[in-house]
């Protein structure tokens, strides 16, 4: 594919991955509390069952640790969708849904030896949901519907600064802007043109900074562990209360702590081309301040991922040069439901990637097939299958050749 | 290598998988609302019904445009003359001619049965009239009244059989010649008829076929000489919650939502009305049959300028609804108050009431009656649909 198509296309799968992010909700459990939480990494990270904090990548802006883009070797872009297809069963009920995650992309440049800067934005918390209830009928009127919307997004702009200050060892530091909100607005309406919606909502503007310090670590030729340290964010909150009615608006600010959170990853070469990776993730308990119904009801968080890479190669037939990525993992969510029984994902994941014609790059696909919460434990269970896409594109410093007359 | 190719199908599935549809997750999500681990709860949607004050407002007014010129009583609105203007421009060839028989044609279209008649007198009028003026009384009227061609003045009969009425060729001589002013001849019952009925007969605005003076001069030609002003002047006494067009008779409401909820979120208001069918006019028999009108009572609502009856700014304000019903068949009508309740509620309007008045008031004789504030469930009343703000539990 030539550069001029790729220019072409880029663009309108940009836009049609947005496009898609107007369908209705992540995880149903994301209704709750800050929203579900997205587990950084690109599809490459996902098919390996986010276990790659301590997988290097070449081509790859968007992974689970930041180190590695000391890795990168130009000028590189990654884009990264998730859509999901679930059925939410809740005892008789069966809801199906396919949803949506707004992309996350990245953009780094290296601007020194071993030393790359990069930036973008990464969703931390995600949370959509649409629902509706018939309301109490009235004598002679119709019967009123309402209508819920939840909306979170919380989100991070990395500025990152990655340096490879030894060849067997990265570091990374990322100063991270944080942001998002997450709204809840009642609609109470009428199908009849006459009537008058009355809308009560209520939002919330989380703003921040924090850090984040990671490394990369090659002591032998066939293993790398990684750390991640992401401090804890004091989230200033300005909550507004709107409603179709000025006089009730209403508005406050309070604190909100985001506990830090700290990760380990090893990968492990078997031979040159299969890899066995693990990561272990963790956050303490954030407060529950603006949840208070979720009393007892917010625990740690915390990941445990395995993963197993067959690496591309350069010989053999098609199936032989492609990638081939298994993974497993289980996340256990902040949200326990009902107190004491957190809620769990439990994902089997696949995957694959192919190079980028005419230059470096990559185009990974992946592909998550699990469980979110039980009815046993939550009384609610999600069976996911989720598609990854993750583009990389990155373009290598030129110089151009002065002409000798 | 990935091909152009395989790079679109990505992006057509891409689009496809967008564009697939999901269930509504309300039966799912009942779970985490039902034991609040959501807490956010709609607000109650309420019905809140006050009651209201209602008279009948008079606002005397005539109609001198129409397709019909009536006599007689319907629905209670009692037309109490007709007056006719002849336009009497003599033609050069009937100048310093003399009348020998003149007589008045009406053309009579509808009455109220076969059998119905008006007893009736002419009159001269002892004033000019215009069309464009609002005439609520009967004017002044000479003594007498208008003698046949015996000089005397009858008793005449209106009804579908008589249409021709003979007048003084004297009288009609000195009209044409302008030795006496002719400012127009009244129409008057004589008498009140032991059943109330209704004749209509062609107007000017008709068309064709108008009121006529027709004259025969003594060298035997014949003149014809039409009606240039013609009205139909009627009156309305009300004993009830009475609308009704023509005379201009309203009805004004006033209530008091002091009581409603502050936080109401108002979704819809409304003045509901019961409606007396038995007696409803959506129009005249003559406009219903021979001109095919729609007889659906149109109706105005505004908020008047001034909550004073007696000031001319009661008479006009602004405009709350306007729309019709089939004031026959309609039972209940609820007219939706738009803004008009929510700004009220919001102290963003003085509340100065409401009048309900017809559309066609100046135009059209048409009344409706409500029952009014003593019939209980049939009462004129204020609904209003409201919800009470979300409940978002669980604020630090």
């Amino acid at each position: 594919m030539r550069w001029r198509s790729k220019a072409i296309i880029t663009p309108v799968l940009m836009v049609s991955i947005l496009y898609a992010s107007g369908a209705r909700s992540q995880s149903v459990f994301g209704l709750n509390y800050l929203g579900e939480h997205c587990i950084r990494g690109d599809s490459r990270s996902r098919a390996l069952g986010y276990s790659a904090l301590a997988v290097p990548d070449t081509s790859s802006v968007f992974t689970m640790n930041p180190a590695t883009l000391a890795e990168l070797g130009g000028i590189s872009f990654s884009i990264s969708e998730i859509m999901d297809m679930s059925s939410i069963k809740y005892g008789d009920v069966i809801a199906d849904q396919n949803r949506f995650q707004m992309p996350s992309v990245m953009l780094a440049v290296p601007v020194g030896y071993g030393l790359v800067i990069g930036s973008g934005y990464i969703t931390r918390f995600k949370g959509r949901n649409d629902f509706a209830f018939n309301g109490e009928s009235l004598p002679d009127y119709p019967t009123p519907q309402e209508i819920y919307k939840h909306r979170s997004s919380i989100f991070s702009v990395p500025l990152t600064a990655s340096w490879k200050r030894w060849k067997w060892f990265s570091i990374a530091g990322e100063l991270q802007l944080e942001r998002g909100s997450i709204t809840d607005e009642v609609n109470i309406t009428f199908n009849d043109d006459s009537f008058d919606d009355a809308v009560s909502t209520r939002k919330r503007n989380f703003t921040g900074t924090s850090w984040a310090a990671s490394v990369l670590a090659n002591p032998f030729s066939r293993l790398y562990l990684g750390g991640f340290f992401d401090d804890r964010i004091d989230y200033s909150v300005e909550e507004y209360f709107e409603y179709s009615r000025d006089h009730l608006d209403s508005a406050s600010t309070w604190d909100f702590e985001l506990p830090s959170a700290y990760g380990l990853g090893v990968a492990i070469g078997l031979t040159e081309r299969w890899w066995l990776s693990s990561t272990y993730w963790s956050r303490r308990a954030p407060d529950r301040t603006g949840f208070e119904q979720l009393e007892n009801s917010i625990g740690d968080e915390r990941l445990i991922a395995f993963g197993i890479e067959r690496r591309g190669g350069i010989d053999g037939g098609f199936f032989s040069r492609i990638p081939i990525r298994l993974g497993f993992y289980e996340n256990v969510w902040h949200l326990e439901y009902p107190s004491g029984k957190p809620v769990r994902s439990l994902f089997a994941t696949l995957g694959t990637g192919f190079s980028m014609p005419s230059g470096p790059g990559s185009l990974d696909i992946s592909v998550e097939l699990g469980r979110i919460g039980s009815l046993d434990e939550n009384g609610i269970e999600e069976t996911v299958l989720r598609l990854g896409l993750s583009m990389n594109m990155s373009e290598r410093w030129t110089r151009r050749r002065r002409e000798e007359h | 290598m990935l091909s152009l190719k395989t790079y679109c199908i990505f992006l057509v599935l891409a689009v496809l998988l967008a564009g697939c549809s999901s269930d509504q997750e309300g039966p799912v999500v009942v779970r985490f609302t039902e034991d609040s681990a959501y807490n956010i709860d709609a607000g109650e949607t309420k019905l809140a019904v006050f009651d209201l004050d209602a008279m009948t407002v008079e606002h005397p007014m005539g109609i001198g445009y129409g397709s019909f010129l009536k006599m007689g009583e319907l629905k209670g609105i009692k037309f109490e003359a007709v007056l006719i203007r002849f336009d009497f421009t003599l033609s050069e060839e009937d100048i310093g001619k003399t009348v020998s028989y003149a007589e008045l044609d009406l053309p009579v279209r509808l009455v109220q049965d076969t059998l119905f008649s008006l007893k009736v007198a002419f009159y001269e009028l002892l004033e000019d009239f215009s069309e464009e003026d609002s005439i609520t009384a009967v004017p002044p009227l000479a003594a007498g009244g208008v003698p046949d061609s015996n000089g005397t003045v009858p008793e005449r009969l209106l009804n579908i059989q008589s249409s021709s009425y003979n007048l003084d060729p004297i009288l009609v001589n000195d009209w044409l010649e302008g030795t006496k002013d002719h400012r127009g001849i009244a129409i008057v019952p004589n008498e009140i008829p032991a059943s109330p009925g209704i004749v209509e007969m062609n107007a000017r605005d008709y068309g064709s076929d108008p009121p006529v003076v027709r004259v025969e001069f003594t060298d035997g030609s014949t003149a014809n000489y039409a009606a240039e002003a013609d009205y139909s002047i009627a009156t309305f006494t009300t004993d009830g919650l009475d609308c009704v067009g023509g005379v201009a008779t309203r009805v004004y409401f006033e209530f008091d939502i002091e009581g409603l909820d502050d936080r109401a979120m108002i979704h819809y208001s409304s003045l509901v009305l019961t409606v007396d069918n038995e007696l409803s006019l959506g129009a005249s028999p003559g406009e219903e049959s021979l001109l095919e009108l729609p007889t659906n009572f149109y109706y105005y609502l505004y908020t008047p300028g001034s909550g004073d009856y007696l000031d001319q700014e009661f008479f006009s304000g602004t405009g709350v609804n306007a729309g019709d019903f089939d004031p026959y068949e309609t039972e209940t009508v609820r007219i939706p108050l738009v803004g008009f309740i929510p700004d009220v509620a919001e102290g963003e309007r003085e509340n100065t009431g409401l009048v309900f008045q017809s559309d066609l008031e100046g135009s059209r004789f048409q009344r409706v009656s409500f029952f009014g504030v003593d019939a209980d469930s049939l009462a004129p009343r204020l609904e209003i649909i409201y919800s009470l703000p979300a409940d978002f539990s669980g604020n630090p």
